[in-house]
């Protein structure tokens, strides 16, 4: 593994936490690339504080090493590991004014004052506060506390910065602009950024690559791309947008069969057989008119097409549900993209309409017994999404 | 941090406490199993004194009688300070801290000065007893007030209403405002609120004064000594004078244990009744 | 909100309350101001003789400024101690590592609330034992140990109140524990540690019956006055006492300003 590794890379291997009875942290695996933007999302509980806080220090892992640039540094004591953190109540030293907390860095590391106030002023150029140098923290707003934060964290040239919740206290407007701020920042410092989040939409707009957590375990790592087209979990399935979920079961033959009948010749990704479950996005659903000759599933190739009855819809901002029947199958409900003001054809309910789109967008995920959301034998489409907005 | 080094951390901060606290008063209960033998103390473990004061009805009726004088302190306290209280809380924000530092700055004042300001002003010759004279209640000076229980009750009543007064004002303090607004806006008048909103929140901080004044009143032997005169003996006398002229060390420690458990059992109680309360 | 004349009339009856109460409790004073500087002869105030040399006459006498001296003594010894026990203390409660904060917690306050008539006794049987000689230092031990609780109260809320993120802050920005103290958790502490080394000393200048058994031969001022109890006071004393009150009271003013600082009373 050795030869993967990079000069810089943290490694995280069999990393646990346990409190007592509870298993806050399954024992883990994590591979940070030096220089990259890594984020870990999950909802709360799901232990991504918990690996954030050990990498820091703060919290001591039960079992496991952590490494960097090769060395053991489990044992090595908080105030002596090269990371810096931005705290998620930005934790600013109420007492001093904003070059204090900035400066205080450099001041234990005992610099000359010369190059403290050097390292003070870039860094506050760098978040764009130069005004507010003296300013105690209790007449900032939050956005500011917040830069403030990143400056103080960022002067003392971390190998990593961690970030803990940086966006959460903020309102939708300034959280827009920060997720653009840390990005750009990010390549501009050129330091590996980990950031620790419960919202979806954060995780998949700011970073390189995204590590899904839930109940204590690492579900997937990957970059956008992996984690919202190529699922591995249920989980991750519906954690990030909207999506349709389709029980089954894969044929020996690579075929997906579901309660509405076969409804792909061959499974494009995935596994090879078992249960599974597949997650098809609505803006890979084409809905139209039917056809006098559609009825139930047709297959062309790549081509799959549903017949369906229409039996009333829901509008619901982007999205809409649409709820219908499928020959005598009882009622499916999915979530299709629509375009303009008006579904692509009449909602009355009775009309008939396909729904096409292509195997290639259906993400097959194998599921364990009990992890099927759905109940077998009974098709449920799960319109909604799991993942914060 | 391993085992060792917090042991001897601990060791080194339960020095103190133990040292100058734990030792001296385990000291003190021991000394009052020990007995006397003419002018000297007998090192042997007895509990002779306690049979001797179970037994010695003067003892116990003191005892009683003290707890009786104690409690109306309490009473009459918590009858004065509730209203202060009340007074302090409702005023504006701005005006209540200097109120509250009015009433409870004398607490920093020199205790024997208090007593004897205390005594003149009670006094045959005192200023209360001109004053009444003056206004025509009296025809001549009285004695009721100075060299009996009344001094002693009167005294205490001035000294203690300060520790009184501050935990039911924090509690009242802690009543959240919104409280009060919603039982105006549903209907009730400052006299209801009072009783269903504002009395019940308080009931903790009264019974914290009032346990405050109970137990200090309780272990106050100065007051009945210097005001209460031959009438006024109470039990923190009996046991003081074991320690002067009836030269009896292990009894006095028995009779101040004695003092200790009923003190204990006073706050324990108020702290059962209290939770029962919250329960 | 709006109030109805009953309401006006407890109202009223409470304000009258106040000014009463409020004349009873400063009497101490006030009598013995008045008293220091118009004389008291034969039980009748001779207005016209009022004048102020009693407090000349007070300078001059050795004994009395003596026993104030070492009262004083005692006092910000007593303070001192205690607030840095106090902060020791409540640092190393506050920890992770303490076992048995229960029981060391109770010990702490338990001689503010007891009787002082038995943690004197029992001290002074302690002392006895150990063959200690009576002195002012175990009058300061008697009054440190007695004003501790005060001290750590203070401290430990004090403490508690501070978020624990900055501490972690700290460390993560390079500092070890004892900077950490410096430079974040002391500046927090200081107005606890003030306030509390304040009402230590107001507390311990005119704490009596422990005195009264620890001191053997040496003359502090409450004994002073404790054996001018009989006889009565002079003017000298009664100078004395006024400015002795003034100045605790004074003392002690500073430290309630102090502990409201952030505007919130912590206890």
């Amino acid at each position: 593994m050795s030869s993967l590794e990079g000069e810089q890379d943290l490694v995280l291997r069999g990393v646990s936490k346990r409190y007592g009875h509870l298993q806050v942290l399954q024992p883990t695996e994590l591979h940070v690339r030096s220089g990259e933007f890594l984020t870990i999302v999950g909802s709360s509980g799901s232990g991504k504080t918990t690996l954030l806080r050990m990498i820091a220090g703060f919290t001591n892992n039960t079992s496991g090493e952590i490494l960097f640039q090769g060395r053991d540094i489990t044992n090595v004591p908080t105030h002596k590991r090269p990371f810096n953190t931005v705290f998620q109540d930005y934790a600013l030293f109420p007492h001093m004014t904003v070059a204090e907390n900035i400066g205080y860095g450099p001041m234990i590391r005992r610099q000359p004052r010369e190059a403290i106030t050097r390292k003070v002023n870039e860094a506050l150029s760098i978040v764009g506060l130069q005004k507010m140098i003296d300013r105690m923290p209790s007449q900032l707003s939050g956005g500011q506390k917040q830069r403030v934060a990143l400056a103080r964290a960022l002067v003392c040239e971390p190998k990593v910065l961690l970030l803990d919740e940086p966006l959460s206290a903020l309102d939708a407007e300034m959280r827009y602009q920060m997720q653009t701020f840390l990005k750009d920042l990010q390549r501009r410092v050129d330091t590996t950024f980990i950031l620790v989040t419960h919202d979806q939409e954060e995780a998949i707009t700011m970073s390189d690559r995204i590590a899904v957590m839930s109940a204590g375990r690492i579900e997937q790592v990957g970059d956008h791309r992996e984690v919202y087209y190529a699922p591995k979990t249920p989980f991750v399935a519906s954690f990030f947008g909207d999506t349709n979920l389709i029980a089954g079961t894969l044929t020996p033959d690579g075929g997906l069969q579901t309660p509405l009948g076969l409804l792909a010749d061959v499974a494009a990704r995935g596994p090879r057989k078992g249960k599974v479950i597949a997650s098809l996005r609505p803006e890979a659903i084409q809905l139209s008119a039917a056809g006098r000759r559609d009825a139930g599933i047709q297959r062309e190739g790549e081509r799959i097409c549903i017949s369906a009855r229409i039996q009333r819809t829901i509008f619901a901002g982007p999205l809409t549900r649409v709820v219908a029947t499928c020959d005598d199958h009882p009622e499916i409900e999915f979530l299709v993209k629509v375009t303009s003001g008006d579904l692509p054809v009449s909602s009355v309910p009775g009309t008939s309409v396909r729904l096409r789109f292509s195997a290639k967008d259906l993400a097959i995920v194998p599921v364990d017994g009990d992890e099927a959301a759905s109940a077998p034998g009974h098709l449920k489409l799960v319109a909604a999404s799991e993942g914060a907005r | 941090m391993r085992l060792g080094a917090r042991l001897f951390l601990f060791l080194i901060a339960a020095a103190g406490p133990v040292l100058l606290v734990l030792l001296p008063l385990s000291g003190f209960v021991l000394n009052s199993f020990y007995s006397m033998n003419g002018s000297e103390i007998v090192r042997g473990f007895s509990a002779g004194n306690y049979a001797e004061f179970a037994n010695n009805k003067a003892y116990v009726g003191v005892l009683w009688h003290t707890i009786w004088l104690c409690g109306r302190v309490a009473l009459i306290c918590l009858l004065l300070a509730y209203p202060l209280a009340w007074y302090v809380w409702q005023q504006p924000e701005a005006k209540r801290f200097p109120l509250l530092l009015v009433i409870i700055l004398p607490l920093f004042m020199s205790y024997i000065v208090k007593l004897f300001t205390m005594r003149s002003l009670l006094a045959v010759t005192g200023l209360m007893n001109e004053l009444l004279l003056d206004a025509g209640f009296l025809a001549k000076p009285t004695t009721a007030f100075m060299f009996n229980e009344n001094a002693i009750l009167l005294t205490m009543v001035a000294m203690y209403l300060p520790f009184v007064f501050l935990p039911i004002y924090l509690a009242l303090e802690r009543i959240p405002e919104s409280l009060v607004q919603a039982s105006a806006d549903l209907g009730g008048t400052q006299a209801t609120t009072f009783r269903h909103v504002v009395w019940p929140l308080s009931v903790p901080g009264v019974i914290s004064g009032a346990i405050f004044a109970f137990v200090l009143s309780l272990g106050d032997y100065v007051t009945p000594q210097m005001v209460g005169g031959p009438n006024g003996f109470t039990f923190g006398r009996v046991i003081f004078s074991q320690f002067g002229a009836a030269y009896n060390w292990p009894l006095g420690a028995a009779l101040a244990v004695v003092l200790v458990i009923v003190s204990g059992a006073a706050i324990l109680s108020a702290g059962l009744v209290s939770k029962k309360g919250e329960a | 909100m709006r109030s109805s004349g009953g309401e006006k009339f407890v109202y009223g009856l409470c304000a009258v309350l106040f000014a009463l109460t409020v004349l009873v409790l400063y009497a101490p004073i006030l009598v013995n101001a008045l008293l220091s500087v118009v004389p008291r002869k034969a039980g009748s105030l001779h207005w016209a003789e009022a004048g102020g040399g009693a407090y000349l006459e007070l300078f001059g006498n050795v004994d009395l400024m003596q026993s104030l001296f070492a009262s004083v003594i005692v006092a910000v010894s007593a303070s001192v101690l205690s607030s840095v026990i106090a902060v020791v203390m409540a640092l190393y409660l506050d920890s992770r590592f303490a076992f048995g904060r229960r029981a060391i917690e109770t010990l702490i306050y338990l001689p503010f609330i007891m009787p002082s008539m038995i943690t004197g006794l029992a001290l002074l049987i302690y002392f006895t034992a150990l063959k200690v000689p009576l002195s002012l230092a175990t009058v300061t031990l008697g009054h440190t140990i007695f004003v501790l609780a005060i001290a750590y109260r203070l401290t430990s809320v004090r403490l508690t109140n501070l978020s624990p993120s900055l501490r972690e802050a700290s460390m993560d920005l390079g500092a070890n524990g004892w900077q950490t103290f410096r430079h974040i958790i002391f500046p927090h502490l200081q107005p606890a540690i003030l306030s509390g080394v304040l009402f230590a000393a107001a507390i311990s200048i005119d704490e009596t019956l422990i005195t009264l058994f620890l001191s053997g031969d040496r003359m502090t001022l409450p004994i002073r006055l404790w054996s001018m109890l009989r006889v009565g006071f002079t003017q000298e004393i009664n100078a004395l006492v006024t400015l002795v009150i003034a100045g605790t009271l004074v003392v002690a003013l500073f430290g309630l300003r102090v502990w409201k600082k952030d505007g919130k009373l912590e206890f």
